[in-house]
């Protein structure tokens, strides 16, 4: 369908809604129609953000099959500065080798990854601006938090190379809490289409302002789709530019007063409940105890009525100043109670690769954020990450998720213990081709024999 | 028990130098011992049996005896012929036999004893000609049959017998092999067998007719042993004989009447296995557990053996007994009686149960030791039930062999099953014939029991077939019933049930790699055996004599088992057992949840099982190797504290939750120290307040109302008030508060497992 006939079809529409009413009024209501032009006003938006809107291009190593593995993906970003910022999705760019833009006019340049975030899903990329070569057409961030359910908005990417795409739709939800994903920001749901080549494309307002970064659509639903609010991206873009997004981390598990789908209603209408606090935590240094109702935060009230407030709630946590007191108020059993929390640097919510290639394995460290349930059994660690099939690791009966106790008579705590036994194997091979590999599964230790002779490299 | 050490079975043969010597006369050329073999030959007549199905089955193989019994069968030899009657109806041929026409329409034939069901007709051929032949009698103690033929054979001689004709002897042999029919001429009286029991024997390969060196006819007879005191020389008409009418009248009369009164259908029910007992399937479906172990219902046929007493051929393991609930005894006049259990038999497959009142049906034992009916004309019941059927065929039988089995004890090469279909061994389903040998004056002989196999835990299969145990052995048994029952196979409540045994350890199974690398190929048969140690418990056996993480126990030295006891976990269950979806778990519905495993493996593994049925308190040996060194660690088989399938439990219907207490291998898996509390959350019924408020199983619940909950007693006393319930539950690391309004659990309230 064409955007003019789509436009035309809306306006159709509106005409129609307004007609039923009064058919009189049938004059009065096409000049209406025609004083709102919407034709124009989407034009004028979409000319203001469309020329920044950035075709992105990447080869990525990915080690989760067991091997190191290049693969290109794609996905859109937008220009938000004049010397070549350009914002997209995290996952547009995670482990990026190499990240090449195209733009509207056709030329092509190169991209650094300049910072980027898991949690919200945002990254920050620097263009490598040839010389002389101008200014380049930049967007303008907007104000998400003025934005209404019903605005219309319209989604824009650059699906595939030169060529761009618009699609439109009005927001669905301002406030769209998805529970396990981001922590720290709600999402915008609208049904302007959004699939995967629109990944790190702008969705903009009727003013032509990007109110959000389009992220994820979901595969079994029609006109889902969801973009992070300006107002993070507002916030994180400073950091963005800088690098690593720098949480800070309490250990505090957080749960609303009101929470309806599990019918679960606490009487009282200020604060939230701690649910529980992370061994080895901040939050458990500072002696706060699950079932706690924490009612202030340096003096200021902070509530989280239901879960769609938990993500503004821990973000305020989390973006307290590291390794400085603050103080809060909490109210235990009845009584009220003041205690001071330091968090500490939340640091690397992922852990580092290390691929072992003659052993078709790649491992892990286990990371606190992103494999709770390793941590739980081992706070430092190398795990298997990636087995490739066929391969020496899988036949030896090692299991995705199997952390590593011991290789050979080495204990096993960090990957450059993995990597100093890896090494040390490959050039002995000749004399040796079997080792011991003692892991941890399911909680308990399990032994295998890894045989490397055969070569799958070549096979 | 005592082993008897029997010097009865010696044999002692004596071989004497030659026939010659014997006779004091030269030895007979080939050529005139050819001449004896045709010296009869107008009284060599063919029988011809025509053999058909019936109900779909067909005869037994001859002389086939069950698998057990095979190997010592095969020690036997000439005597059994591993003809397949069932081959022979396809092959669409008649079963040949020769005979011998000792009177005008009279043959004697060597009996094959196959059952009048099977047969549709019998002919007997001299040349050119064929006669019907009905049988007429069998012989008492030779396993002889008589055939009354229609019409005189025409081109047959009657043969003539001079019982006293001077030796030597030889026995004539005529048979259809090896593409013609051939009379084999054999010396008789070259070879002596001289028993302890007295007897003394002339050992012949067969029997036949017995003619001297005139060829001149001596005796008839279808045994291989002749006794040296010649008594056996008689006429073909002096061989003392049961007319097959009387032998039919005896069965009808007598036998039938016996075995249906004596030997009545048996009905065992057992209680369902618990949800969370091992199942006999591992996760691919691979079989690892017994036949029918988890069957509720079991039919098969038990013996009056006292007025009272039902001994029930059953050979039930112990956590198979454990759960039977009720013995019902379907009598010979319709009634269905509830017997009491008294016990299982140690030593054989059987358990005895008390009929609550007297009955006058019981069989009378056959006073005289089998051994004393060698080759004697025996009635054989065969019994088969299936479900709530029960058929019974009755046979001619012999008893030509005994074998040394158990315990140095006499057995008869005779089948206790019959299989019209290929398998063997107790049970209820399939075309399984137990068979009983009583005398025709109804007195039971043999009957078909199974031997109780030590306990082991690599051999899953056989050791459930029956084998034909004399009566006398039986009597023996029942005689010193305090000392033959076995105390810990009996029926339990499920919480006795639930008992098991521990070491206090939890196991990694061995396999060839891991045995290679750790260079024990050769002390647990190339890492078939043994299994390494992956945790040890606190305050456990293991711990308390030091076993250690990575230790390796290759086997164990049970007292009283002549095998030791091989480790094994029961295979991959454990080891494949799939990763718990934790990181995926608040996607999963509440409709799947029964389909989750458990993230811990079961306790009841065959390893502990097999302890169990060893016996709480039973002494042994653990073989463990460990730095280069097989160290033996002395143990008692001790019972496991609470386990998860045995904990206690409380389901509250009002919340639609159940709780079990937090058992040991649960305290290990979540980490959870001996003095924290909680409950575990066992079940959580889809759409009812548990699960709405998104408890979910697995999860442990803390506190409720800030009351830490130590059991599911506190738990049960908080949930059964109306209220508010504030639970703080959690999973690995993460924690919450869950509300719920409960309505009290009022009169609904149902407890579970707690009998």
């Amino acid at each position: 369908m064409s955007q003019r006939r789509l436009l035309t079809l809306v306006a159709a529409a509106l005409i129609a809604a307004t007609g039923a009413v009064q058919a009189q009024d049938r004059t009065a209501a096409l000049a209406a129609a025609n004083a709102l032009d919407f034709r124009q006003i989407v034009r004028e938006a979409k000319a203001k953000v469309f020329p920044a809107v950035v075709y992105i291009r990447v080869v990525r190593e990915a080690t989760e099959e067991g091997k190191k593995a290049s693969q290109q993906v794609s996905g859109s970003g937008v220009i938000i500065t004049d010397d070549g910022h350009v914002l997209t999705n995290w996952h547009v760019v995670e482990k990026a080798q190499s990240v090449r833009c195209l733009m509207s006019d056709g030329r092509a340049m190169s991209a650094e990854v300049l910072g980027s975030d898991k949690d919200t899903d945002l990254a920050m990329l620097q263009l490598e601006v040839p010389e002389g070569a101008g200014p380049l057409p930049a967007a303008t961030i907007g104000d998400s938090t003025v934005l209404e359910e019903g605005d219309f908005v319209m989604a824009m990417g650059a699906p595939f190379g030169l060529n761009r795409s618009v699609s439109i739709g009005i927001i669905s939800c301002t406030r769209r809490f998805l529970s396990d994903i981001s922590e720290y920001s709600l999402w915008l749901q609208t049904d302007a289409a959004i699939n995967p080549g629109n990944s790190g494309g702008p969705l903009v307002n009727t003013e032509g302002a990007v109110i959000g970064i389009n992220a994820r659509g979901i595969g079994f639903a029609d006109g889902m789709g969801f973009a992070i609010p300006a107002e993070t991206i507002s916030i994180l873009v400073p950091q963005l530019r800088e690098g690593e997004v720098d949480w800070s981390w309490t250990g505090l598990q957080l749960q609303p007063l009101r929470d309806f789908d599990r019918d679960i209603y606490f009487d009282e209408t200020e604060g939230m409940v701690v649910a529980e606090t992370d061994p080895d935590s901040p939050a458990r240094s500072a002696g706060i105890l699950a079932r706690d109702r924490i009612v202030r935060l340096d003096g200021d009230p902070v509530t989280a009525m239901t879960s769609e407030d938990l993500p503004h709630v821990r973000r305020t946590f989390a973006l307290l100043p590291k390794d400085e007191e603050a103080t809060i108020e909490l109210v235990r059993g009845g009584e009220t109670h003041t205690v001071t929390l330091i968090p500490r640097k939340k640091g690397k919510v992922e852990g580092e690769e290390f691929v072992c290639e003659r052993w078709d394995l790649t491992v892990k460290m286990i990371n606190q954020f992103d494999n709770p349930d390793l941590h739980f059994h081992r706070k430092k660690g190398v795990f298997i990450y990636g087995l490739k099939w066929p391969g020496n690791g899988r036949d030896a009966g090692l299991r995705e998720q199997d952390i590593i106790l011991t290789l050979g008579r080495e204990k096993i705590e960090t990957l450059e213990d993995v990597e100093a036994v890896y090494e040390d194997a490959v050039d002995n091979i000749d004399q040796k081709h079997r080792m011991r590999v003692v892991v941890l599964r399911n909680g308990l230790m399990r032994q295998f024999v890894l045989d490397y002779q055969r070569d799958y490299s070549r096979e | 028990m005592t082993r008897r050490v029997s010097i009865r079975f010696a044999l002692l043969f004596v071989m004497l130098a030659s026939g010659a010597a014997w006779a004091g006369e030269e030895a007979p050329k080939a050529e005139e011992l050819a001449r004896l073999g045709r010296a009869n030959d107008d009284s060599f007549v063919r029988v011809e049996y025509t053999l058909r199905y019936d109900k779909g089955e067909s005869p037994e193989s001859m002389g086939y005896p069950s698998p057990y019994q095979y190997r010592r069968f095969m020690s036997f030899p000439g005597q059994y012929s591993w003809e397949s009657l069932d081959e022979v109806i396809r092959e669409e041929r008649p079963l040949e036999r020769g005979g011998w026409l000792v009177a005008a329409d009279l043959v004697a034939t060597e009996d094959p004893m196959i059952h009048p069901r099977f047969v549709s007709a019998i002919v007997v051929r001299a040349g050119e000609h064929v006669v019907d032949a009905v049988p007429e009698g069998y012989a008492e103690r030779d396993g002889l049959l008589f055939l009354r033929l229609a019409a005189p054979l025409e081109g047959a001689e009657i043969l003539s017998f001079q019982s006293d004709a001077n030796g030597p002897y030889y026995a004539l042999d005529y048979r259809r092999s090896d593409a013609s029919w051939q009379t084999s001429v054999q010396p008789l009286g070259t070879s002596v067998a001289v028993m302890d029991d007295g007897r003394q024997y002339l050992s012949a390969a067969s029997g036949g007719l017995v003619v001297n060196r005139q060829g001149t006819p001596v005796a008839l007879t279808a045994t291989a042993a002749l006794s040296v005191d010649e008594t056996w020389k008689q006429p073909a008409s002096r061989i003392p004989m049961v007319r097959h009418d009387e032998w039919q009248a005896g069965i009808d009369d007598v036998v039938k009447e016996v075995a249906e009164r004596a030997l009545p259908r048996v009905t065992l029910n057992f209680r369902s296995p618990r949800s969370d007992q091992a199942s006999p399937y591992g996760p691919q479906g691979y079989y690892y557990g017994e036949e029918q172990a988890d069957e509720t219902e079991w039919n098969g046929t038990g013996v009056l053996v006292t007025d009272e007493l039902i001994l029930v051929l059953a050979s039930l393991k112990p956590d198979r007994t454990a759960r039977l609930e009720q013995i019902v005894v379907h009598t010979a006049d319709g009634e269905a009686v509830e017997a009491e259990f008294v016990g299982s038999l140690r030593d054989y497959g059987a358990l005895l149960a008390r009929l609550p009142r007297p009955r006058t049906d019981r069989v009378e034992f056959c006073d005289r030791p089998m051994t004393k009916l060698r080759d004697r004309l025996l009635a054989r019941a065969e019994i088969i039930v299936h479900g709530e059927n029960r058929t019974s065929y009755y046979h001619r039988d012999r008893v030509q062999r005994f074998f040394v089995g158990w315990e140095g004890r006499d057995y008869p090469a005779v089948a206790a099953s019959t299989s019209h279909g290929g398998y063997y061994g107790y049970g209820d389903e399939g075309s399984i014939g137990l068979n009983f040998l009583l005398t025709l004056d109804g007195a039971l002989t043999g009957l078909p029991i199974a031997r109780r196999q030590k306990v082991t835990v690599e051999e899953r299969w056989g050791g459930n077939e029956p084998m034909m145990v004399p009566v006398e052995h039986l009597v023996e048994t029942l005689d010193a019933l305090d000392d033959a029952i076995d105390p810990d196979n009996r029926p339990l409540s499920e919480e006795e049930e639930s008992r098991i045994a521990w070491l206090g350890v939890e196991l990694q199974a061995m396999n060839p790699d891991l045995a290679r690398i750790n260079e024990i190929s050769h002390l647990t048969s190339g890492g078939r055996t043994g299994a390494i140690v992956t945790y040890v418990y606190e305050d456990s056996p293991a711990a308390a004599v030091g076993l250690e993480l990575g230790d390796i126990i290759l086997r164990l030295h049970i007292e009283g088992h002549p095998k030791p006891l091989e480790v094994s976990t029961g295979g991959y269950q454990y080891d494949y057992m799939e990763m718990f979806p934790w990181a995926q778990y608040d996607e999963i519905p509440p409709e799947f949840f029964e389909q989750l495993p458990q993230p811990w493996g079961s306790v009841d593994n065959q390893l502990n099982r097999a302890l169990t049925q060893v016996g709480f308190g039973t002494p042994f040996v653990a073989d463990v190797y460990r730095e280069e060194e097989v160290r033996q660690r002395g143990f008692r088989v001790t019972e496991s504290p609470p386990h998860y399938g045995a904990a206690a439990r409380y389901k509250s219907e009002g919340l639609g939750v159940s709780v079990r207490d937090l058992t040991y291998e649960v305290r290990r898996y979540f980490q959870i120290a001996e003095d924290e509390p909680g409950v575990i959350i066992a079940k959580v019924e889809p759409g009812e307040k548990a699960a709405v408020a998104g408890l979910r199983p697995y999860e442990i619940i803390i506190s409720i109302n800030d009351e830490p909950i130590e059991s599911v007693e506190e738990f049960e006393t908080i949930v059964r008030d109306p209220g508010e319930l504030r639970m703080f539950v959690k999973r690995m690391t993460e924690g919450r508060i869950v509300k719920i309004e409960s309505e009290g659990e009022g009169e609904e309230e149902e407890e579970v497992d707690q009998s």
